[in-house]
């Protein structure tokens, strides 16, 4: 039952379609990595953790070449020259504490890992707050939230390390990656299907022993 | 002691942060600002508004129709220092500071625990949001801490029964602070009474004469409701009319059900957008007077205490202080989210204060996680970074890049109009409006003067007509838009921004330039040319065209 609520998830979103018709080789290791990180959660085979770590160090390298967002490092003149205009703004020399390229640099990856956060890009294609010169999708059905804040919120009650650790390099590696990527945060889809899909178990569940 | 000596020093930081330099920075006024100062000096010259309304329910403005008590108690600091920015941001800084203390004695009543409390007070008192909207003259941050204070003396009325009815009075006041209050009040007040329901219905005397009072005072706002006035905003940014849906729902016009489906997804898109991380630490306000450049409602470091309080998920017992605490959170965001303006920050100002209490909560899970020295020494660490970061953002980036939405440049020009006063000046008002607010307000412009030009405007129709102008004759100021075959006609200047004036424009019709007002980081904003209505008169004569009907009164000149 709950490998068909799994797979309905996985596969009956737009998201998933999307990156298949991009890009097959890297749809087929993020639906390896969701099914493995799946499979984990209540099972811990260590070969299957570290076959998940492979794929998803493969997927990194992939998408690197891709996806990097050179503009953590390389700074537009336009970008220099606001810097630069900011910089004048403080009294002597303290604009230069403020106001430099390493700031600059972190306010980028700042932004492109908060970005990623933000439920409305997944569910709503970032509206209200739509992203301009973003080509934004809908790449999950709204309907869906309440299925996956519950799987969220299960997988909080559960201390679940195995999510909570991908959670977090999902998070540290998608602060370099472009927001203006074509896929997307993709790294995220694996923690949405998995938490959605427990979610819908869980109610699932919950409506079948209360019947009885 | 020691506990006391850390809450005055947290309320000195608050206290510093927003009453430092409160009249310079946010540099200028908003429109929204110097109206309820304006008004403010209007009643108490007069006793009547600019309108020439006494004492009205609403205030009609430049068609806003605000929440009335931010500006009735803004008289007092008015009548005191004057009309300025300081004594107009006044009420609004002071709410602030007492928002600090309330939190701490609400967290401490509530927790029983003085590490939290001043951790949340603390918090507040350093928080963007609430430090950028103490210091701007905003009925939503006045609400705010009637909502505080309603809820410390709802908390106290379990022990005091008697002490409900104060706290009812003043939550139905907040009604009258700000319009999402009016959805709010009733809110809280249900959730409240639901949940000590046994509490109270053990004294029903109390409970029945609270509820009574607090139908009473919001009384006169549900009389207005069918005026147009009363929900103009709401009428205007919701989009639960059926043509909103008919241009905007897309795939949903053609769908069964597909207007519902519509709203709920468009309610959901919206509350859930309150809660996004993208937004709360990072992403600012979109619009400009309601946010600081680069800097959200919280310090992106909060993020990191507010994952931390999920680790108490599991832990959690549904006490009535976390039912409580769930409900105001999951309540506060709704008023915001029937409109669609997206991340309206002023509208979830009691959500973000409920948030940061959670942050709080989640930075005393991460400092029990350390020992003493190192908590310590991560809690200074992290207030430095914040009040560094909150010195560069709020007052040298927002001053530098704002001082045009906050009016700073009209600032300068009243200075320098006051300074003429021969002199006729024609203010354009298509570019920037309403522009006649802040003339009136800088100048001190005498309502009287001010109310006999717009009496004559809305008669009647205080609440009901909608329709607003901005055209205004003050003294020798005339604001409205330049009417170009008109007024080069006519010996003046003509002032307006670099967009509503271009050179070729004034080369076009032979204007002189006389002055430039910049904006606070020195780029020209303001250009005022002298017209020279006799060389256009001569030029058609040579030309032998057909004479402007302007000039034959000039070449007998």
């Amino acid at each position: 039952m709950k490998y068909l609520i799994f797979f309905s998830i996985v596969l009956s979103n737009y998201w998933f379609w999307r990156i298949l018709k991009h890009n097959f080789l890297v749809a087929l290791l993020l639906l390896l990595i969701t099914f493995l990180l799946f499979i984990t959660i209540k099972k811990r085979y260590y070969l299957l953790i570290f076959a998940t770590i492979t794929i998803a160090s493969i997927l990194v390298l992939i998408l690197i070449r891709s996806d990097f967002d050179k503009t953590l490092f390389l700074h537009t003149q336009e970008e220099i020259h606001s810097l630069n205009q900011r910089r004048s703004y403080y009294p002597k020399n303290i604009g230069a504490i403020f106001q430099n390229k390493f700031n600059l640099s972190l306010y980028k990856f700042k932004r492109n890992i908060f970005a990623n956060l933000d439920l409305n890009m997944y569910f709503f294609a970032n509206h209200p707050r739509e992203r301009g010169n973003i080509s934004d999708f809908e790449k999950f059905s709204p309907f869906l939230i309440p299925a996956f804040i519950i799987g969220m919120l299960l997988s909080i009650k559960n201390k679940n390390q195995i999510l909570l650790s991908y959670f977090l390099f999902s998070l540290l590696i998608s602060g370099i990656f472009s927001i203006n990527s074509y896929l997307g945060p993709i790294f995220f889809f694996v923690l949405i299907c998995i938490l959605s899909s427990q979610g819908i178990a869980y109610v699932i569940f919950k409506l079948i022993s209360g019947n009885r | 002691m020691r506990k006391e000596i850390i809450l005055v020093l947290i309320i000195t930081l608050g206290s510093f942060l927003r009453l430092f330099n409160l009249s310079q920075i946010p540099v200028g006024i908003s429109d929204d600002e110097a109206s309820h100062g304006y008004n403010a000096y209007s009643l108490l010259l007069t006793g009547k508004d600019e309108w020439g309304k006494s004492y009205p329910i609403f205030f009609r403005e430049s068609g806003n129709y605000a929440s009335p008590l931010y500006t009735y108690l803004s008289i007092i600091p008015v009548k005191l220092l004057g009309l300025s920015s300081f004594s107009t941001r006044l009420v609004s800084a002071l709410s602030g500071i007492l928002l600090i203390l309330l939190t701490y004695l609400i967290v401490k009543k509530v927790s029983r625990d003085s590490r939290l409390s001043s951790v949340a007070a603390l918090l507040v008192a350093i928080s963007p949001w609430s430090i950028h909207f103490s210091r701007t003259a905003i009925e939503a941050n006045l609400a705010l801490t009637l909502v505080a204070l309603s809820f410390y003396l709802l908390l106290l009325s379990l022990e005091k029964k008697y002490l409900f009815i104060p706290a009812a009075v003043i939550l139905s006041l907040s009604a009258h602070a700000y319009h999402a209050q009016r959805i709010l009040s009733l809110l809280y007040i249900a959730i409240f009474v639901y949940t000590f329901r046994e509490q109270f219905l053990r004294n029903k005397r109390y409970l029945l004469l609270g509820l009574v009072l607090f139908i009473i005072i919001q009384l006169p706002q549900f009389l207005l409701l069918n005026e147009p006035g009363a929900l103009k905003r709401f009428r205007l940014q919701n989009y639960l009319s059926y043509d909103f849906f008919l241009e905007n729902g897309q795939q949903y016009v053609d769908m069964k059900f597909g207007f519902l489906i519509f709203i709920v997804r468009e309610f959901f898109s919206q509350y859930i957008a309150y809660f996004s991380p993208y937004n709360l630490f990072f992403n600012p306000d979109p619009q400009k007077l309601r946010s600081i450049p680069d800097l959200s409602v919280f310090y992106s470091w909060m993020f990191i205490p507010f994952i931390f309080t999920w680790k108490l998920l599991p832990k959690i017992k549904f006490s009535w202080q976390v039912k409580l605490l769930l409900l105001f959170l999951l309540v506060s965001p709704i008023p915001a989210a029937i409109v669609r303006d997206p991340f309206y920050t002023l509208r979830a100002l009691p959500l973000f204060w409920g948030l940061t209490i959670i942050i709080s909560i989640g930075t005393i899970k991460i400092l029990d996680s350390l020992n003493k020295k190192k908590g310590i020494s991560m809690l200074l660490i992290f207030l430095f970074v914040s009040l560094g970061t909150l010195y560069s953002t709020y007052f040298i980036l927002l001053p530098n890049e704002r001082s045009e939405v906050y009016g700073y440049p009209y600032q300068e020009f009243t200075k320098l109009a006051l300074n003429s006063p021969f002199t006729h000046f024609v203010l354009d008002s298509e570019i920037s409006f309403p522009t006649y607010i802040w003339i009136a307000f800088y100048s001190k412009f005498d309502p009287r003067k001010i109310q006999d030009i717009s009496e004559t405007r809305v008669g009647e129709n205080y609440y009901i007509g909608l329709q607003f102008d901005g055209k205004y004759l003050l003294d020798n100021i005339e604001i409205r838009p330049i009417y170009w075959i008109d007024d080069i006609y006519k010996d003046q200047m003509l002032v307006g921004t670099t967009l509503a004036i271009s050179q070729k424009q004034a080369k076009e019709h032979k204007l002189t330039k006389i002055f430039e007002i910049a904006n606070y980081s020195g780029e020209t904003y303001l250009i005022g040319y002298k017209t020279h209505p006799k060389d256009h008169c001569i030029q058609e004569l040579n030309e032998k065209v057909p004479l402007n009907p302007h000039c034959e009164k000039i070449l007998k000149n």
